[in-house]
């Protein structure tokens, strides 16, 4: 009961959120924190689920902005329909990296994913005539909702919360099915999984496409958030800012990545007074949160071993 | 259907120079209890691993209800309708014991990854279903107490039943027990000694794997034994239990005209 009552203060909390702050920086770093939420979402689907690690989904959230941006500069679609495109061709990408790399585990497979992540920044700050190299694609227009162009970050506000909505519900309906099952047997015991029916190469190609289709889906979200994007943001140290969100927020868990998410995108906006230290804090305190908290932030809400 | 249940013929399997399965016939006839024993390193376990499509057989055939089940993927066989459990538990631990064995019970149900999305009321449907059999397959191992449970505060002889719960709810038609008995009292062996024999009863064909022949002796109709990857001897219990192959298998002895 108690836990229901906070559920529904946190959700009263957000959606009142942008009238009760005033400042637009606070709420620009609440719409990024839902952008990366929304992959932490995925990534955890891949990681903490399905136990297949991945530093390179950068790379997906790049694939996702990139063909949002040109799409809407180049062709003029609208984000309504470079969403789907966006989230296809992540989504294909997410096999194009499952498919080779379906026999690797552990260290292999995190290299074969950093491989992967950078390829995809260096073709994105090379290839000039499609993605403008170095200098990114500006003028992405905002996305417009029944003739409204969603321009300021209160208007965006509300879009970024559908979309993590939309990405927590699937979240939930795939974990408690069936799918869900089959992607923790995959991470536990992938032969005794095999053995019990599970098709576990579809069950890992499944987690790879739909993982990279969540962070194809923000991607989009993010290059139309900001009007112009460019290689520097779709890097490694994001890669690993994103395993971090899951990691923190608890692997294997529904709000986990969220919070995740939510705590270290604000993180360096707190700590921006210190200047050169901020790292250093930075550092230290994702170390405390990882010795203090090895169950992630929600493993504070979840009494051990009370799933089911 | 005419010939037996399920069949191989010429298997062999190689590892490196070692030959674990040399050209190994068997035979099990419809709802026979059928064990195969053997010292450590006789290769039983490679037997269950090379059926149950773990390795793919160097040569020979394996048929199971009239087909050949050769070289098929590890689903695909539990598909067809054999089951194992193993010989060192391998459970989900992130899985309740009752999802250990929900996962096991959509073995032979087409994926609907969208109507699971969507929460459709036939999705709900099939998940009802499967929550059915799942609770009376915990029930008949006598672990439907422990469903909401962790895996991982299941003691060695209840991760065993809950293997064989897993196992059960696939509806195989064959069952391979790897060591069933192993760190069992001998309460726990005989309440696991009874709930084969009701198997049996309801028109399963089970393969018992053991190193243990005390055990094993009253349980099965038939018994093979293995040494060094070949048959040594194959018939009753008390007859195989008497002939020299296996009394020199078992005591060590210079290993005869095996």
């Amino acid at each position: 009961m108690k836990r229901h009552a906070l559920g529904a203060a946190l959700i009263a909390a957000v959606i009142l959120l942008p009238a009760l702050v005033e400042s637009r920086y606070v709420l620009f770093v609440c719409d990024l924190a839902m952008i990366y939420a929304i992959v932490a979402l995925g990534l955890n689907l891949l990681m903490g689920y399905g136990g297949q690690i991945s530093v390179g989904h950068a790379a997906f959230f790049g694939i996702g902005a990139y063909t949002s941006a040109i799409l809407s500069v180049d062709f003029g679609w609208s984000f309504w329909t470079a969403l789907p495109a966006s989230l296809a061709l992540s989504a294909a990408f997410g096999l194009v990296l499952g498919l080779p790399t379906l026999r690797l585990r552990g260290h292999y497979l995190i290299l074969a994913t950093l491989g992967f992540g950078e390829i995809v920044r260096l073709v994105l700050q090379n290839w000039q005539q499609l993605t403008k190299g170095p200098t990114g694609i500006v003028g992405i227009p905002p996305v417009r909702l029944f003739g409204i162009a969603l321009q300021t970050e209160r208007q965006f506000y509300y879009l970024a919360l559908a979309f993590l909505a939309l990405a927590l519900v699937v979240t939930v309906r795939l974990a408690r099915t069936r799918m869900g099952r089959e992607l923790i047997s995959v991470r536990d015991h992938e032969l005794a999984a095999e053995l019990m029916g599970v098709d576990t190469v579809r069950v890992k190609l499944f987690a790879f496409s739909t993982s990279a289709a969540f962070a194809g889906i923000a991607g989009s979200l993010y290059a139309h958030m900001s009007g112009s994007i460019s290689p520097d943001v779709f890097t490694f140290e994001l890669s690993v800012a994103l395993l971090i969100m899951v990691m923190l927020g608890g692997p294997g868990t529904i709000l986990g990545p969220v919070f995740g998410a939510l705590v270290l995108t604000a993180l360096p906006e707190v700590l921006r007074d210190f200047k050169e230290l901020y790292l250093v804090f930075y550092g230290v305190g994702i170390l405390l949160l990882s010795i203090f908290l090895p169950r992630g932030l929600a493993g504070l809400l979840r009494r051990p071993l009370a799933s089911g | 259907m005419s010939g037996p249940l399920f069949e191989v013929r010429g298997l062999t399997k190689r590892f490196g120079g070692v030959l674990a399965i040399d050209a190994l016939d068997l035979a099990i006839p419809r709802q026979e209890i059928h064990a195969l024993i053997g010292p450590n390193g006789a290769g039983k376990t490679t037997f269950i691993n090379l059926v149950t499509g773990v390795y793919r057989p160097d040569a020979g055939d394996i048929r199971f209800e009239d087909k050949s089940i050769t070289g098929l993927r590890a689903s695909r066989v539990t598909a067809a309708g054999i089951a194992r459990t193993f010989q060192h538990p391998a459970l989900f631990e992130g899985l309740s014991v009752f999802d250990n064995v929900m996962l096991a019970a959509y073995a032979h149900t087409p994926r609907r990854l969208l109507r699971d999305v969507m929460a459709s009321a036939s999705s709900r449907r099939t998940e009802h279903e499967h929550q059915q059999s799942a609770r009376e397959s915990l029930k008949f191992v006598g672990l439907a107490a422990k469903a909401a449970t962790a895996v991982t505060s299941l003691t060695p002889a209840e991760r065993r039943l809950l293997e064989m719960a897993r196992a059960m709810v696939t509806r195989p038609r064959l069952l391979l027990l790897d060591e069933p008995f192993a760190g069992m009292t001998l309460e726990e062996a005989r309440g696991l000694v009874m709930r084969v024999r009701e198997l049996r009863q309801a028109g399963v064909t089970l393969l018992v794997i053991d190193h243990n022949m005390r055990v094993l002796m009253k349980l099965a109709d038939r018994v093979t034994v293995l040494s060094f990857g070949r048959k040594i001897a194959e018939g009753a219990p008390l007859a195989v239990q008497a002939s020299d192959a296996v009394v020199n298998a078992y005591l060590g002895r210079p290993r005869a005209a095996a």
